[in-house]
């Protein structure tokens, strides 16, 4: 475990890790903003405008 | 009025309550497993390369966000064209969306590249030709944004957004074709119709990252239309609610 | 108008003139800025593409066809690190890179990227020698790595790893 630690720290782990944090980081980011905007904006239009199908 | 019908949204036959779907969660449970997977794969069972060691593992998102990026790009300069052709509005708010979403995926592209490059080539960046069209796409897509924010009727608007959105797909195709028709530092596509450059379980990890971010992209574009969708209500709302009213008895589905 | 999707520009023609609501709600100041960096920015982008993107480098056979033009002007040099050439040197190393079998010899200062080895395709920047032999003196050098991906042999780890992470091993001690 402590060898995969330090391992991970080391070479070009850390240039992976961050690549996969800023797209997953990222997609969850504009998913939460796209979904709490769509919530408040709902609110603000009538049932029978947004009937998604 | 509309405030009465938009009134109380707790009750089962008022519509959602939000962006959100019977169709957009399945999607969304569907989206999360796969890249559940793409982790599983990406970042654990697949092996490192005999030349970049485990550096090849950006691949499995950047690739993805890349092609994505591109399909965004199309989606929006198909969109740009039906609304020019028939001035539908259906068809901007795509264009919108996807241009949006196409954007987030050309910024992934570029920030893992980065993070590929240094650890690879030595340096996060050089201005070839591949990396520098990838750049103007960028900005393209950022014109195309702003372009959208700036005042202006609704239709004025659209039709200059609708006319940068065709100028993305000949920058899509010099990206693309930039590592053919010039001397880059970017190497050539790993997979094309002569074949794959790279196999097993590489190929396999790589062919989770096109799904699960495939996934995505389709969930986020459905979700940033119909905020789009919404924003043109409340702003239709408030020009003149009994046309709205009228109008609403007409389009309804 | 706008107000519904699938509908024409014929209706309701007079609804969008001054005073539509909308105008309030679209922040025209920061979209204006950002289109106006947008457009600085891709013009620079631009005099930098035509600058540099189209002839982005010299091969190692064209460097030396061209060195009387070249002079010691500084240009981006690409070839493969010919194996048994490559020698630590105090400050960098030196070594010889080919292409289309027209060799040069390269003084590099500085540190060598991580994936610098024998037989790898490197792109430098510096330029040719003032003393007019193919000499190149380098201070940037960039691997150029292939579209290939292969995977990294189980057994041949331990020995992949010491010769990944320390190429000075496989680097002679003097030519």
């Amino acid at each position: 475990m402590i060898a995969f630690v330090v391992a991970a720290a080391t070479g070009t782990w850390p240039y992976v890790a961050a690549a996969w944090a800023v797209v997953f980081g990222g997609m969850g980011v504009y998913a939460l903003v796209t979904v709490v905007r769509g919530r408040r904006l709902s609110k603000r239009v009538p049932p029978e405008k947004r009937r998604w199908s | 009025m509309t405030t009465e019908t938009a009134g109380p949204l707790e009750a089962s036959d008022s519509g959602p309550s939000s962006t959100g779907s019977r169709t957009t969660m399945i999607l969304g449970i569907v989206t999360l497993l796969a890249l559940g997977v793409l982790v599983l794969f990406g970042l654990i069972l697949s092996p490192a390369d005999e030349n970049q060691g485990d550096a090849v593992r950006i691949m499995y998102v950047h690739v993805p966000s890349a092609t994505l990026s591109y399909v965004g790009c199309f989606m929006t300069a198909i969109g740009s064209a039906v609304y020019l052709w028939r001035k539908s509005q259906w068809w901007d708010l795509v264009a919108y969306a996807s241009a949006e979403v196409a954007a987030l995926f050309t910024a992934f592209t570029l920030v893992t590249g980065m993070l590929w490059g240094r650890p690879t080539w030595g340096v996060f960046w050089v201005w070839d030709a591949r990396l520098t069209s990838e750049a103007m796409l960028m900005l393209l897509l950022l014109g195309y944004l702003a372009v959208r924010g700036l005042a202006a009727d609704y239709q004025v608007r659209a039709k200059r957004a609708a006319i940068v959105g065709l100028l993305l797909v000949p920058n899509v195709f010099i990206v693309r074709q930039s590592v053919q028709w010039w001397r880059t530092l970017h190497q050539t596509p790993t997979l094309s119709l002569a074949g794959a450059e790279i196999q097993g379980l590489m190929l396999f990890s790589l062919f989770t990252g096109f799904v699960a971010i495939t996934l995505v992209f389709v969930w986020m574009v459905i979700h940033r239309f119909r905020v789009a969708w919404l924003e043109e209500q409340v702003d239709a709302e408030g020009l003149d609610t009994a046309i709205a009213e009228r109008r609403a008895e007409g389009v309804a589905s | 108008m706008e107000l519904t999707p699938r509908t024409g520009p014929d209706s309701e023609g007079g609804q969008t003139s001054a005073g539509s609501p909308r105008r309030k709600r679209r922040m025209s100041l920061p979209a204006m800025a950002l289109l106006v960096a947008v457009v600085a920015i891709g013009g620079f982008v631009m005099v930098k593409a035509l600058g540099s993107a189209t002839t982005f480098y010299r091969n190692a056979d064209e460097a030396v066809a061209q060195h009387n033009s070249l002079g010691v002007k500084r240009f981006r040099l690409q070839g493969t690190v010919v194996p048994g050439t490559v020698v630590q040197t105090g400050d960098g190393v030196t070594f010889e890179i080919a292409y289309n079998g027209v060799p040069i010899t390269v003084h590099h200062v500085g540190d060598p990227p991580e994936m610098f080895k024998e037989n790898q395709a490197v792109l430098l920047e510096g330029h040719f020698d003032a003393d007019g032999t193919d000499t190149y003196d380098s201070d940037l050098m960039i691997v150029k790595h292939s579209e290939v991906y292969k995977e990294k042999q189980k057994e041949r780890l331990n020995e992949a790893e010491v010769n990944g992470q320390m190429p000075v091993t496989t680097m002679r001690s003097g030519s």
